[in-house]
């Protein structure tokens, strides 16, 4: 480590514990702890490297593994088996085991569509409907209308006035 | 008047040179979804920066003892500020170079006019 301040040379440099937030969908939030290196003369600071990058990784890597499983549970728990998901989406059987089980990781593409299907779990019938066009707009639509009524009832029910209404 | 060539700084990240990031980059470019240095790097080095228009260059200033001071370097550092657009989102990057040829990346976030296109949208009901 250098003893001084790469910016303006001072020695008057610091360092101190500090954690690097790590963000994946549908996991918790996680940190990795790492030092960052403060200079007392000019508003230098930054993170050691000090193998930082691998350690992020490391960590991504298991948030993935953690927000895969959730979402794998998830979509189970909505009358999916696992037999049943693969062959809606067309991947090979076990596929799914093998990801929950660690064995095998799924690619990153792989990874982003079932953030999507989490995020629209709708888009399971668009592909179990072999992405028919006509039936995804009218599922589409009749999904948003339903999310919209359910605003609406929200929005009536907590509104300032609802007291009156009733 | 702009203090360096960007160019020159977008090889620097293509030749994976020594490029400093300050801390406070760092954990700002997770809004662009760039984890790690070497992501960083090579976001820059991929013609990640489209659009990128110059704001401005300024004096890097010292905070001694709790003032801000002029530089000590006889020679001033400039610290060149642009945004660029990635994606649908806008962003901002500040940078700087030393004598020595060390490039610094000082900052690296989403620049306030996403901010305010992004809060407009979630007022609007239509995000989350």
């Amino acid at each position: 480590m250098s003893e001084k301040c790469p910016v303006c040379g001072s020695k008057r440099i610091e360092f101190k514990n500090a954690n690097f937030p790590i963000y994946e969908p549908y996991c918790d939030k996680k940190v990795v702890e790492c030092k960052v290196v403060q200079c007392l003369d000019c508003d230098y600071e930054s993170y050691v490297e000090d193998g930082l990058d691998k350690k992020i990784k490391e960590a991504k890597s298991a948030s993935k593994q953690e927000a895969l499983n959730k979402i794998l549970d998830y979509l189970t728990a909505s009358n999916h088996s696992y037999a049943s998901l693969e062959r809606i989406l067309n991947i090979p059987q076990r596929t799914l085991h093998k990801w929950k089980s660690g064995v095998s990781q799924p690619s990153a593409a792989a990874f982003t569509l079932f953030k999507f299907l989490r995020t629209f779990p709708w888009l399971l019938e668009v592909a179990e409907e072999n992405f028919d066009y006509e039936f995804s707009q009218k599922l589409f639509l009749m999904t948003a209308a339903t999310k919209l009524i359910d605003q609406m009832k929200f929005a009536l029910q907590s509104g300032p006035d609802s007291e009156k209404r009733d | 008047m702009k203090g360096y060539d960007l160019q020159e700084f977008i090889d620097a990240c293509k030749l994976n040179e020594e490029i400093g990031i300050y801390e406070k980059a760092r954990k700002k470019a997770l809004e662009l979804n760039l984890e790690t240095r070497n992501e960083i790097i090579q976001f820059i080095a991929n013609g990640g920066l489209e659009y990128c228009t110059h704001q401005t260059s300024k004096t890097l200033k010292y905070n001694i003892g709790g003032i801000l001071k002029d530089p000590l370097h006889p020679i001033p550092i400039i610290v060149d500020a642009y945004t660029f657009v990635t994606g649908r989102k806008m962003g901002y990057i500040s940078f700087l170079r030393l004598q020595n040829g060390g490039w610094f990346i000082k900052s690296l976030c989403l620049s306030v006019t996403s901010l305010v296109i992004g809060a407009t949208v979630s007022q609007g009901g239509v995000s989350r």
